[in-house]
């Protein structure tokens, strides 16, 4: 064994992974060579000296404040969940109301008066894109009540977010409000044939985000922090349905892949 | 099914009381974890309590058949890259140690003077040079020699090649024992003046 292969193996020997022959090699050349000799001692002192730190306790008020976090990143969970049923109902009334206006160009039978939101209501019936449109008027206009409709990230599900409560219940920065990416590998489901890869290189151009690979098919982005993710995150939105589907969890690299939403 | 599946099982159900229990199973760990690849309190609260909110909003994505121990710190490790990258400007300009860095040329062999230097400055030393490494060599020297993971659970932590841990640890171990001889050597001529 030379003093490179030696140089190889140090913590591999350490840590006692060799197999017989390579170990008997390697206490050879430690009998035979000074030099490489001093290198082993020092690297099992340093290691010993690792090993040796202490696990240091955890600051004052850890648990309690991370479970204080939880509770209310569960409490706003919740809160979506309850404003969500709320606003599909107010949702489905719409779509009532509206059918009813069709309906009512046939027959000439039903009072106009007696309807919700006439004005608004013929321009919401066909997508939901409307939806959103005009639920953001209304909170522009004051109104407390009305929530913004995204579509979930992860299954198509959709998930109520409400700015109001967001300015209240998340005081210190926690970003649970705020729909990012997540994972390192996302589907974006379009119906726009337009969208293509080169869609997102465009996209991640214009936020300066950084490309990491194309290969035609699928691109992968490099996210460098949470404000990176938010970002890719709503602009994926516009696009189509965004599924956050990686396993690796907090990963820089994201890789996007487009499909159509009738595959 | 042991108990940290139990509880994930649970927790993956909505139920926060058993996700509390799993935070206590791992918060230590986590919060020395990235105590030591940042070597700042501060940054290490901070960036644990992220790391389990990220665990508690993703639980859906994990995977039953990987281990939630793994899965944990792999996110651990991202959280500390990211948190990384956003002050790597600043790290770069103190960084002592780097793997670009021609290697630093010691005048030894003088023995190094240990008997100087006081166990608790030894340590203090250690943690500086630990913290100064390069992401990917503190975090495998972290969690081999601090957190007493196999090299096969280090290359799933990390999600790299088992080959790759190995000569992580040792390029780690060989940048670690080099610094720490020359500032031991700074600390001695300082205590000398």
């Amino acid at each position: 064994m030379d003093c490179k292969v030696f140089d190889e193996y140090i913590s591999l020997y350490i840590d006692q992974l060799l197999d017989e022959q390579d170990k008997k090699n390697f206490e050879l050349h430690l009998n035979q060579c000074s030099q490489c000799k001093e290198k082993y001692e020092e690297t099992r002192e340093l290691v010993s000296l690792i090993r040796g730190i202490d696990e240091e306790p955890l600051p004052r008020g850890f648990r309690n404040n991370l479970i204080k976090k939880l509770e209310r990143s569960q409490k706003i969970n919740t809160g979506y969940l309850l404003r969500w049923l709320g606003a599909m109902a107010g949702i489905i009334v719409i779509f009532l109301s509206v059918k009813a206006i069709k309906d009512t160009r046939f027959t000439g039978t039903i009072d106009k008066e007696m309807l919700p939101i006439e004005g608004v209501a013929e321009d919401m019936a066909s997508t939901d894109s409307a939806v959103e449109e005009f639920a953001h008027d209304d909170m522009e206009r004051g109104s407390s009540d009305m929530v913004v409709m995204e579509d979930n990230y992860d299954s198509g599900e959709i998930t109520a977010l409400d700015e109001n409560a967001d300015r209240t219940e998340n005081t210190d920065g926690i970003d649970e409000g705020i729909m990012s990416i997540q994972s390192d590998l996302v589907e974006v489901y379009v119906q726009d044939i337009c969208i293509t890869p080169h869609t997102l290189i465009l996209m991640a151009n214009n936020h300066g985000l950084e490309l990491i690979e194309n290969d035609g098919d699928s691109v992968v982005i490099d996210i460098r922090d949470d404000e990176e993710r938010s970002i890719l995150y709503r602009e994926l939105s516009k696009m189509g349905e965004v599924r956050d589907i990686g396993e690796n969890i907090g990963s820089n690299e994201v890789k996007i892949i487009i499909k159509s939403k009738n595959e | 099914m042991n108990i940290e599946s139990q509880l994930v099982e649970k927790s993956m159900d909505g139920d926060l009381d058993a996700f509390e229990e799993l935070v206590l199973l791992f918060d230590k760990k986590i919060y020395n974890y990235c105590l030591r690849m940042t070597n700042n309190y501060s940054d290490a609260e901070d960036l644990a309590q992220e790391v389990f909110l990220k665990v508690y909003r993703n639980l859906k994505n994990f995977r039953k058949d990987s281990k939630f121990s793994t899965w944990i710190y792999r996110i651990a490790y991202n959280t500390c890259i990211d948190n990384y990258r956003k002050k790597r400007l600043k790290l770069l300009s103190l960084s002592k140690i780097d793997d670009d860095q021609q290697e630093i040329d010691i005048p030894s062999p003088e023995p190094l003077p240990e008997e100087q230097v006081i166990s608790s400055e030894k340590y203090r030393l250690i943690k500086e040079c630990i913290a100064d490494l390069k992401p990917r060599y503190k975090s495998a020297i972290i969690l081999r020699d601090i957190q007493n993971y196999s090299y096969k659970e280090i290359a799933e932590i990390l999600d790299i090649p088992i080959g790759t841990v190995k000569s992580d640890i040792n390029r780690g171990r060989a940048l670690l024992r080099k610094a720490l001889k020359s500032r031991l050597i700074e600390y001695g001529e300082r205590r000398m003046k």
